[in-house]
């Protein structure tokens, strides 16, 4: 596999399963993705779309006792070559508990979790937690790591970090424990970043702030983020590519302006039409997706979205899989209503 | 919404402290005010909103208009069809139940609020049992009757919550408020918990049993496009107290305080061609324990002046059917939602 | 990923036959304690640990059948008599059925002892389900059918004690009356820690005071001298009988604490829960939350501290009657023969004495098991 030069890490066909005692639950069924440098990818689904868990095999995290069946996993990375030039790993077939992937890990890709709360530990200062990451990856004094511990704290907006690097996470509000956790997570200077849900569980000026936080990082860092949410309007304003998953796939990719303003996935399509938006009159209803997601233990054969899809085609979409559409800049859908060639 | 229209609720002074001990062997005795001096009416017929951020009161306020909570201070009192006012902070435990008739809620949470050891048949027919509205054959009818105009199907009925997503659940949540055929009804984050393709499916369910059943709403939320997209009126609180209130387009497009202006600068509107440009407040929202004096929003207000930090601003209707609390209300110049 | 409960489902759906599509419906009406149950039975040692105690429970409801002698009866001829072994062939390997070999007593002229010996050339072959000694089960029925007897000579699985008493039958004996202990004693505790764990927990204020206290003051007490000056305030002539109850109730009364905190914590804790926020809402009285919202879920978890504190309670009659502050003959119970041996000499010269110690150890082992299962399972709708 060649990633190209702009490319980052390229996710093709990533299956995942869980074989729980009642049966498989195909987290991630033929997952592609690719994150370009510097940009921010956003992923946008619902509960059991996989997208946690697309995050999750990237850093070889999946909880137990999911394991990746299928796939790649292409990361461009100097970790691992002497002479510090760059070079493709797969990190799919790495031992997840290997030297290798632990520099990998916060090294060159960190996470940003959704609650910032247990992505602490309550027993340690802050600011050893944070250079903790330092003096694992980067060999540097501890009076570096504390002082570049302390610069990084400024940098996310932190005040009176020379004092708060001391204090414990419980004497920190969330948004201010989520600033922290973007601080841990940029300390090593990553070229991945992984958000998940980062703003969920913030209240909406925090989490404006955050935004703006995280927009200014990229812009210094140069790190690529793959932000996770659910959330179309957060999307909409951080990121520069989307792809839109639906039960362990991804049914739709493209750039943020192509898939709010020309989205051709059904799905797509309804999710914008059924978030309420503000348009300074009184609207009607919303135009709801009919039914509900489906249990994770059920398959559903052809397209996965066929069950709930308002412009369903009897006789193709529920019996093949529907085949990838390009529509031109990278845009792409998973869908059969499309015309093979355009 | 205008004035004219008859009032149903009318609040008045709500305050609700909770009691905290702090202290060395927990002796000192301090108090959360959670609600603290908060007056405002609700229209027969419509949806108020109440927004803010996590700590400022809005499902404390919800509660008390139910009384699920004794209340430190202060009336509410409802104005019924064909009924005398009603203060139910004075009300006897008979009585309450028959206010229970009219009043409902609708939780947030569709795990924790059903009962997951009883079905969902019974859990509907709650209501109607414990008041007292109903028996033996009555209870089913009602029961299915209500179930079937929440959309759920009568063979589910005799399944227990597990067997439902949270989309389900909260209809099954939406059809308990409802079998009374109650008069108003509190929604406290009804869609919050739901995924995007559910919550417009539970949005417009709201919407449908209030034009069917007259029904009025006290919409608590903290996703203001959600508000918007429900509300007649929206209140804005913070810290336990009432900043704005005003129709939903007028507080929207045309705030009077500082906080709204925050509020409606942070909202992440689903276009990318719209890039938000939110106003960042000061500091952090304070501890509701120690309240900062005066206006609570001073230390956090870019326009604050001395008279802030010193007088609490008082709750008044600067033109009509738009209240603000702010002592220089008339003087700034604010910006409204940007998109 | 939330983990959902369907693993019970299959279970449930295989014991009963059912296709998929009704299983699915059989787990979506499946109460509280079915689906308790499914869990319980995905829990391998907790299953183990039931079929024990269920042997024991059997032990206890019918040992004088069970039991081939009484509890006090005594063989003159083999006083502290080692146990006898079980034999399927004879000398010269032929098969005989179940048997055991008669016994003769020599004269030890190194010990100047009497030493009963094994003879090889009788045999006593183990008749079941025959008539032996006469016996009232339940103290009602009279009847003499045993399990097993052998006819003329005698069979002592586990051996005899210093009056030639069969401890096989006393251990069986002894069985009853420790484990009922347990029960009335667990029982006692339950509705005990029920009501004011309940009070404490529901009310509050001073009452909440006051009885937290009282269990701070009884949980501080050393349980040792608290034995004794109970022990010693009971009447030395009192009949066996009415020891045995007493005992019981002293038990029961020392256990509640723990079960009346879990309570009361259960009770905090669930006002604050949506759902009886909800009922409270809906217009249910106090009564009907706490017994239709809040009795049923905390339910299980009492259950299972129940089962906990089982142990706790056979564990203190054990040492209570071991120490000789319990109960004493002619009741016989496990803390009772194990008292017989105390000394050194027992354990040197008669160890089988010992065996009433494997079935304390067995029994509590069980109950731990089990509890552990229903641990696991109290809760079925935690993610």
């Amino acid at each position: 596999m060649q990633l190209n030069p702009d490319e980052l890490i390229r996710i093709s066909n990533l299956k995942v399963t869980f074989p729980l005692d009642e049966g498989t639950v195909r987290a991630l069924d033929g997952v592609n993705l690719s994150i370009k440098r510097g940009k921010v990818l956003g992923v946008v689904g619902e509960s059991g779309c996989g997208k946690s868990i697309t995050a999750r095999s990237i850093l070889r995290i999946i909880p137990d006792p999911g394991k990746i069946d299928e796939g790649e996993i292409w990361l461009r990375t100097t970790v691992g070559s002497s002479d510090g030039s760059e070079r493709m790993v797969d990190l799919a077939r790495i031992d997840p508990n290997s030297e290798m992937m632990r520099q990998i890990r916060w090294g060159e890709v960190a996470m940003v979790f959704q609650e910032p709360m247990t992505s602490f530990s309550a027993y340690h200062t802050l600011g050893d937690q944070i250079s903790e990451a330092l003096l694992t990856h980067r060999h540097v004094s501890k009076r570096e790591a504390r002082q570049r511990t302390i610069e990084m704290l400024e940098r996310v907006g932190i005040p009176n970090a020379s004092t708060r690097v001391n204090q414990y996470p419980h004497e920190f509000s969330g948004g201010m424990r989520q600033r922290a956790m973007i601080a841990m997570a940029l300390i090593c200077n990553p070229s991945l970043l992984i958000a998940d849900e980062p703003t969920t569980s913030l209240d909406v000026t925090i989490q404006a702030q955050m935004l703006e936080l995280m927009q200014n990082l990229r812009q210094d860092f140069g790190s690529s983020i793959m932000f996770i949410t659910h959330n179309l309007g957060v999307i909409a304003q951080i990121a520069d590519e989307v792809s839109i998953m639906y039960l362990g796939k991804v049914v739709e990719h493209g750039r943020v302006g192509d898939i709010f303003n020309d989205p051709k996935h059904p799905y797509t399509i309804d999710l914008l039409n059924a978030i309420p938006k503000i348009a300074g009159q009184r609207k009607d209803r919303l135009v709801a997706i009919e039914g509900n997601i489906p249990s994770p233990f059920e398959r559903v054969p052809g397209c996965p979205f066929h069950p709930r899809c308002s412009r369903m085609i009897e006789g193709l979409c529920e019996t093949q899989a529907p085949p990838e559409i390009e529509f031109g800049n990278g845009h792409f859908a998973v869908c059969h209503l499309y015309p093979k060639i355009i | 919404m205008r004035s004219e229209q008859p009032i149903l609720v009318e609040v008045e002074s709500l305050r609700k402290f909770f009691p905290v001990r702090r202290g060395t062997f927990g002796f000192t005795k301090k108090y959360v005010r959670a609600v603290d001096d908060v007056s405002f009416v609700i229209y027969r017929g419509e949806t108020l909103g109440l927004v803010g951020e996590s700590g400022s009161g809005k499902t404390t306020t919800g509660r008390l208009l139910l009384r699920g909570y004794e209340p430190t201070a202060g009336k509410v009192v409802y104005h019924l069809p064909d009924q005398e006012a009603l203060d139910i902070m004075t009300l006897t435990k008979k009585q309450l139940w028959e206010f229970r008739k009219h009043a409902q809620m609708i939780f947030q949470d569709p795990y924790s609020s059903l009962n997951p050891r009883m079905t969902v048949r019974d859990i509907i027919a709650e209501p109607l049992i414990a008041t007292k509205s109903a028996r033996g054959e009555d209870v089913s009818r009602h029961v299915i009757e209500t179930a079937k105009r929440c959309q759920l199907s009568v063979e589910h009925l005799r399944r227990y919550p597990h067997a439902f997503s949270g989309g389900q659940r909260q209809r099954i949540g939406i059809a308990r408020a409802l079998v009374l055929r109650p008069d108003f009804i509190v929604c406290d984050e009804p869609v919050s918990a739901l995924d995007v393709s559910i919550q417009a499916q539970i949005l417009n369910l709201l919407r449908d049993l209030q034009a069917e059943f007259g029904l009025t709403y006290l919409f608590i939320a903290h996703d203001l496009s959600v508000v918007e997209h429900i509300c007649n009126r929206v209140g804005v609180m913070y810290l336990g107290n009432l900043v704005e209130m005003a129709a939903t387009q007028e507080l929207f497009y045309h705030p009077l305080h500082p906080y709204t202006e925050a509020l409606m600068s942070s909202i992440p509107e689903a276009n990318p061609k719209v890039k938000m440009r939110p106003i960042k407040l000061k500091g952090e929202i304070p501890s509701p324990i120690d309240p900062p004096s005066g206006c609570a929003f001073h230390p956090r207000c870019q326009y604050a002046q001395a008279l802030c930090a010193e007088v609490k601003p008082e709750w008044r209707e600067l033109s009509p059917n738009h209240f603000v609390s702010c002592h220089f209300a008339e003087s700034l110049q604010l910006s409204g939602f940007a998109g | 990923m939330r983990r959902t409960l369907l693993p019970r489902l299959k279970i449930g759906s295989r014991a009963k036959g059912l296709s998929p599509e009704t299983s699915k419906e059989a787990y979506y009406t499946a109460t509280q304690f079915q689906l308790m149950w499914w869990k319980f039975q995905r829990h391998r040692m907790a299953i183990i640990g039931s079929v024990v105690l269920a042997i024991f429970v059997f032990i206890m409801i019918f040992c004088e059948f069970l039991a081939p002698y009484g509890p006090q009866s005594r063989n003159s001829d083999y006083i502290f008599g080692k146990p006898q072994k079980l034999h399927f062939f004879d000398e010269g390997g032929k098969f005989q059925g179940l048997f055991v070999y008669g016994v003769e007593t020599a004269f030890d002229r190194e010990t100047m002892q009497l030493v009963p010996t094994e003879d090889r050339d009788v045999l006593h072959k183990i008749k079941f389900f025959r008539r032996g000694e006469p016996y009232k089960l339940w103290g009602i029925i009279r009847t003499d059918l045993h399990l097993f007897v052998v006819e003329d000579g005698f069979v002592h699985l586990f051996g005899t004690d210093n009056l030639g008493r069969d401890v096989f039958s006393r251990t069986l004996y002894g069985t009853r009356t420790s484990l009922s202990i347990g029960f009335i004693g667990v029982m006692i505790s339950f509705v005990v820690g029920l009501f004011m764990g309940g009070v404490s927990g529901f009310f509050g204020g001073f009452l909440d005071n006051l009885i937290q206290r009282l269990i701070e003051f009884i949980r501080s007490i050393p349980t040792l001298p608290l034995w004794m000056s109970l022990a010693a305030a009971l009447p030395k002539e009192w009949s066996p009988l009415r020891v045995y109850f007493t005992v019981t109730i002293i038990l029961g009364f020392i256990t509640w604490t723990t079960l009346a905190r879990r309570v009361r914590g259960k009770l905090i804790s669930m006002r604050e829960e949506d759902f009886v926020f909800a009922a409270r809402i809906a217009g249910s009285s106090d009564l009907r939350i706490i017994i239709r919202h809040m009795l049923p879920a905390f339910l299980s978890y009492i259950i299972v501290d129940l089962t906990v504190s089982f142990p706790a309670m056979i564990l203190g009659e054990t040492t209570l009657s071991f120490i000789g502050l319990g109960l004493r003959e002619p009741v016989v119970s496990w803390g009772v023969l194990l008292q017989a041996s105390q000394n050194v000499k027992a354990i040197e010269q008669h160890p089988w004495l010992f065996i009433p110690a494997a079935f304390v150890i067995v029994s509590v082992l069980a109950f731990s098991l089990v509890g552990d299962g229903m641990r696991d399972a109290a809760d079925p709708y935690s993610h």
